[in-house]
C-alpha cells in the first residue's frame, strides 16, 4: 500500500541531483499510513470516474462536440487567491483571467474564487472544501506546495493547476510565466535609460521568480551597457507598502537610475516618479503611478486564454496533466510616454531575437555572483530550465545562490 | 477594570445606572453569560446579514452543516483548535497571577522551529525522534520567554512589551530558517524548511486528527487539578490577587512568577511541535502560525483564565474560524467574515463583563460608593 493515490513528482533545479524529499517521503509512509489510511478509504468511496486520465491520451484541443464520451455538459471551477481580486496587481490579473474564461464558456462554466488565502494549515481546509463542493478544476495563484498536495493527492477526480508550483501528478501540474525574457527586454530598456548603469530591484523572496527578474534585467542591461549592475533588496512580502517604500527609498538614495520590483502595489513607482528615476511594474499597466518616468510592465493577459483552455479541456474530457511546468508567454507591455523611440526599437529587436531563438537570456559563459562558473561557453538555458534557476548572475548584489 | 468594562462604565455614566462589581463570581452564571453573549451576538450578526440582503439562515445552516454535518468538519475544527488551545492554556496559566504573556505566538513558533531542527537532523525510531522533538519544543518555548520572565520577576520590567516584541524576532528567525539555513534545497524554489518525516500517530477512526488533540485536554486537566487541590495553585492565585500580600504571607513571589512564566512558554512551545502533525504542515514557513498566539490570548482572556472554559472557548473559536473558511468558499467576503468574528467576540466579552458586574440604579448616596466598590478589588474568583 502506498501512502497516496497519485504518483507525485517534483520539478528540481538543474543543480540538484538527489531528491532528499523523495527519500524522506518513503520513510514516512510507515508512520503516516495509520493516519492516512482512513482518508484513503474515504476518497476511494466514490471512485466511479478515473476515466479521463486514461482515455484522454493525446492532448489535442478536440472540437467541443457535445457527444465526446468523457465530456461534461457543464463544470465548476474555483480559484484560490493569495490576495484580494482588486489588489492592482497579481491577483487582479488572475481574476481578469477567471472572468475571461467565464465569458468564453458562458453557461457551461460556473466559477468562484476564495481571496486572501495564506500559508497556514487552514489553507488545506480551503482546498478540501472546494473539492467537497464538487469543483472539477481548481486553480491556485500562488505556490501552496504541501498545503495543496495534501488535498490533491487524495482527490483524484479534481484537477489542479498551481502557478509557480513544483509538484506534478496525474491531477496536478504547475504553470507559470516565461518572464526571464520579459525581464531581459526591460533590462535592455534599463541599459539605455539608466545613465549610471545602476538598476534597483525590490523582490520578495529568493526564489526563481526573483532570480529570473534580476538576471534578466542584468543581462539585458549588459547587452547595452557592459558595466550595468542590479542592486537587490528582498522584503519577504509581495504586499506591504511600508516595507516597499523603505526598500525603494534605500535604493533611490543609494543612487540607482532605474527601479523595478515584484511588489503588488505601486508605492515604489510613486517614489521613483518623485525622485525622477525610471521605473516599471510587474503585473499590469500602472503608468498612472509614475506618469513621466514609466517605462513598461510585464503583460500577464495570457491567464485568460490559459484558464479558458484548461476549463474547455475538462469540459471535453481531454484534460491531461503535464510532467513539466506549462509556461505562458509574457510579452512586454506598452511603453510609457517618455520612453524614446530608439529604446523601444531596441527592446522590440531583442524580443524578436529571443522569440526566434537567435538570442538566449542565459548563454554561457556565465558565473554566479560568488564567482562559480554556472554555464560554460556555448551552453544555454531554455525557459523550462530557467524556471528552476536558483542562482543570480555575476553583477547582481543583495541576493545569494541557494545551492 | 478591563478596557471594555471601562467603556461600558463610561457609557453608563450618562444614564441613571452604573456598573457594580459583584462580590462573588458565580461559575455557572459566568458560563451562562458568555454563552448568552455569543448567542446574542449571532442574533445581531443574523440581523445585519438580513439587512444587507444576505440569506442569514442559509449562511448559518451552511456553517453548521460544514462543521457537524460530516466527520471532516469535526476533524477540521479539532485541527484548528489544537494550536489555539495550547497557546490559550499557556496564557491562561500566566493570567492566573495577572501576568500578561502576549508572546505566545513567538513561543509557539520557536517550539515548532526547535522541533523541525530535531526532526530533520535526527535519524532513529520515529517514536524516539518525536519525543525528542516535543522535548526540544518545550524547552525552546520556555527559553523564548526566559528573558522577559527574569526581567519581570526580578526587575519588574513590564512583560507585555518584552513578550510582544519577541514575537517579531521569532517570526524573522522562522523566515530565515525557511529561506536560509534549513531551507528545502532539493526544491530550491519552495519557501519552506525541509519536511519533518515523522508525524504523531492518528486517533483511531480519524482521518487526519492525531493524538496531538489529547495533549491540551491533558494539560487542562492537570492545571485544573493543580489549582483546585494543591498549595502551589493556591499561592499562584494569591499572587494574582495581591502580590504584596502574597509576599507578606511568605510566598516566594519572584520565583513563582519566573517558574509560571517559563511554564506558559513551554506549553505554547509544545503547541508548535503538535502543529507539525497537522496535514500539510510538516515543514515551516513564515505562515506557519496563523496568529494562533493572538487567538489563544483572546480565548484565555474571554475564558477568565478558567482552564475548562479555555477548552470550551477554544473549541468554539476554532469552530468559528473553520466555519469562516467554509463560508469563504461559498462566496461570503472575507471582510464580512472578519466583521462577524468581531461581533461574536465582542458579544462574549460583554458576557464576561456581565458575569463580573451588574447594572444598578444610581442614587445620590451611591456616588461615593461607586468608586469604593471598584477599588475594593474583591478577589476575582477565577475558577469556573
Amino acid at each position: 500500500m502506498t501512502d497516496k493515490q497519485n504518483d507525485r513528482r517534483l520539478i528540481l533545479p538543474p543543480s540538484a541531483t538527489v531528491s532528499r524529499r523523495q527519500a524522506l517521503k518513503m520513510g514516512v509512509a510507515g508512520i503516516g499510513g495509520l493516519a492516512v489510511g482512513g482518508s484513503l478509504l474515504a476518497a476511494c468511496g466514490d471512485d466511479e470516474e478515473a476515466a479521463p486520465a486514461t482515455t484522454a491520451a493525446p492532448a489535442t484541443t478536440a472540437a467541443p462536440t457535445t457527444a465526446a464520451p468523457a465530456g461534461k455538459e457543464s463544470i465548476k471551477a474555483a480559484w484560490v487567491y493569495i490576495g484580494p481580486p482588486d489588489d492592482n496587481g497579481w491577483t487582479q490579473e488572475h481574476d481578469r483571467g477567471r472572468l475571461a474564461a467565464q465569458a468564453a464558456l458562458g453557461d457551461r462554466l460556473e466559477t468562484s474564487f476564495v481571496p486572501n488565502i495564506g500559508f497556514d494549515a487552514g489553507t488545506t481546509e480551503t482546498f478540501q472544501q472546494l473539492v467537497d463542493d464538487g469543483n472539477d478544476i481548481i486553480f491556485a495563484n500562488t505556490e501552496y506546495a504541501g498545503l495543496l498536495t495534501e488535498v490533491s493527492d487524495n482527490a483524484p477526480d479534481t484537477k489542479f493547476c498551481e502557478i509557480n508550483g513544483h509538484y506534478y501528478s496525474d491531477n496536478l501540474f504547475p504553470f507559470y510565466l516565461a518572464h526571464e525574457k520579459t525581464a531581459y527586454q526591460l533590462g535592455v530598456a534599463a541599459g539605455h535609460l539608466a545613465g549610471n548603469g545602476r538598476i534597483g530591484y525590490i523582490g520578495a523572496f529568493p526564489t526563481a521568480t526573483a532570480f529570473n527578474d534580476v538576471n534578466g534585467l542584468l543581462l539585458g542591461a549588459r547587452s547595452v551597457n557592459p558595466d550595468a549592475t542590479v542592486e537587490t533588496v528582498l522584503v519577504s512580502t509581495f504586499f506591504d507598502p511600508q516595507k516597499a517604500a523603505q526598500a525603494a527609498n534605500a535604493l533611490l538614495d543609494a543612487g540607482v537610475d532605474f527601479l523595478f520590483g515584484v511588489m503588488d502595489e505601486p508605492t515604489f513607482l510613486q517614489l521613483s516618479e518623485e525622485a525622477g528615476v525610471w521605473t516599471g511594474y510587474w503585473n499590469l499597466d500602472f503608468r498612472s503611478a509614475a506618469p513621466t518616468k514609466y517605462v513598461s510592465h510585464f503583460d500577464l493577459s495570457e491567464f485568460g486564454p490559459f484558464y479558458t483552455e484548461q476549463c474547455q479541456r475538462v469540459l471535453d474530457g481531454t484534460w491531461v496533466s503535464q510532467d513539466e511546468v506549462w509556461l505562458l508567454d509574457t510579452p512586454i507591455g506598452d511603453f510609457g510616454p517618455n520612453v524614446p523611440q530608439d529604446v523601444q526599437d531596441a527592446v522590440a529587436d531583442a524580443g524578436a531575437k529571443l522569440d526566434s531563438g537567435e538570442l538566449h537570456v542565459y548563454a554561457g559563459p556565465l558565473n554566479d555572483n560568488e564567482g562559480n562558473e554556472r554555464l560554460a561557453a556555448g551552453e544555454t538555458l531554455d525557459s523550462l530550465q530557467a524556471y528552476a534557476i536558483d542562482w543570480p548572475v555575476d553583477g547582481v548584489t543583495g541576493i545569494s545562490p541557494v545551492s | 477594570m478591563t478596557p471594555l468594562a471601562s467603556i461600558a462604565s463610561a457609557v453608563l455614566s450618562v444614564t441613571p445606572w452604573r456598573l457594580e462589581r459583584r462580590l462573588e463570581v458565580d461559575a455557572k452564571r459566568a458560563a451562562l453569560t458568555r454563552i448568552g453573549g455569543a448567542v446574542g451576538a449571532m442574533v445581531v450578526v443574523g440581523i445585519l446579514l438580513l439587512l444587507t440582503g444576505r440569506n442569514a439562515f442559509l449562511i448559518f445552516w451552511q456553517a453548521l452543516d460544514a462543521i457537524f454535518g460530516r466527520q471532516r468538519g469535526i476533524e477540521g475544527v479539532a485541527l484548528r483548535a489544537i494550536p489555539i488551545l495550547m497557546t490559550a492554556l499557556g496564557v491562561a496559566l500566566s493570567l492566573r497571577m495577572k501576568v500578561w504573556n502576549i508572546g505566545s505566538d513567538g513561543q509557539f513558533l520557536m517550539g515548532a522551529l526547535a522541533a523541525v531542527g530535531v526532526g530533520i537532523h535526527m535519524d532513529g525510531p520515529g517514536w524516539l525522534v518525536l519525543i525528542l522533538m516535543a522535548a526540544a519544543a518545550t524547552l525552546a518555548g520556555a527559553a523564548w520567554i526566559l528573558v522577559p520572565a527574569l526581567a519581570r520577576a526580578y526587575w519588574d520590567v513590564n512583560e507585555i512589551i518584552t513578550t510582544l516584541l519577541l514575537n517579531f524576532v521569532a517570526l524573522q528567525l522562522v523566515t530565515w530558517s525557511a529561506l536560509g539555513f534549513w531551507r528545502d534545497k532539493a526544491a530550491a524554489v519552495i519557501q519552506s524548511t525541509r519536511e519533518v518525516p515523522f508525524t504523531l500517530p492518528g486517533i483511531p477512526g480519524a482521518n487526519s486528527v492525531t493524538i496531538a488533540l489529547l495533549v491540551p485536554l491533558a494539560i487542562a486537566a492537570v492545571l485544573w487539578w493543580v489549582f483546585r487541590s494543591t498549595s502551589i495553585g493556591y499561592e499562584i492565585d494569591i499572587i494574582g490577587g495581591n502580590p504584596r500580600a502574597a509576599g507578606f504571607a511568605g510566598i516566594a513571589v519572584r520565583r513563582r512568577i519566573l517558574i509560571v512564566m517559563l511554564f506558559t512558554g513551554a506549553i505554547a512551545g509544545l503547541g508548535g511541535m503538535l502543529q507539525l502533525s497537522a496535514p500539510g504542515a510538516q515543514a515551516m514557513n513564515a505562515g506557519f502560525s496563523a496568529q494562533f498566539g493572538l487567538s489563544g490570548f483572546i480565548v484565555a482572556a474571554l475564558a477568565g483564565a478558567a482552564f475548562w472554559g479555555v477548552i470550551g472557548g477554544g473549541l468554539f473559536i476554532a469552530s468559528m474560524f473553520y466555519a469562516g473558511i467554509v463560508l469563504q468558499t461559498k462566496g461570503l467576503s472575507v471582510y464580512i467574515i472578519f466583521a462577524i468574528y468581531g461581533v461574536i467576540l465582542t458579544g462574549i466579552a460583554l458576557g464576561e463583563i456581565a458575569a463580573r458586574y451588574r447594572v444598578v440604579r444610581r442614587d445620590a448616596a451611591d456616588e461615593s460608593g461607586a468608586t469604593a466598590g471598584e477599588s475594593a478589588a474583591a478577589p476575582q474568583g477565577a475558577g469556573s
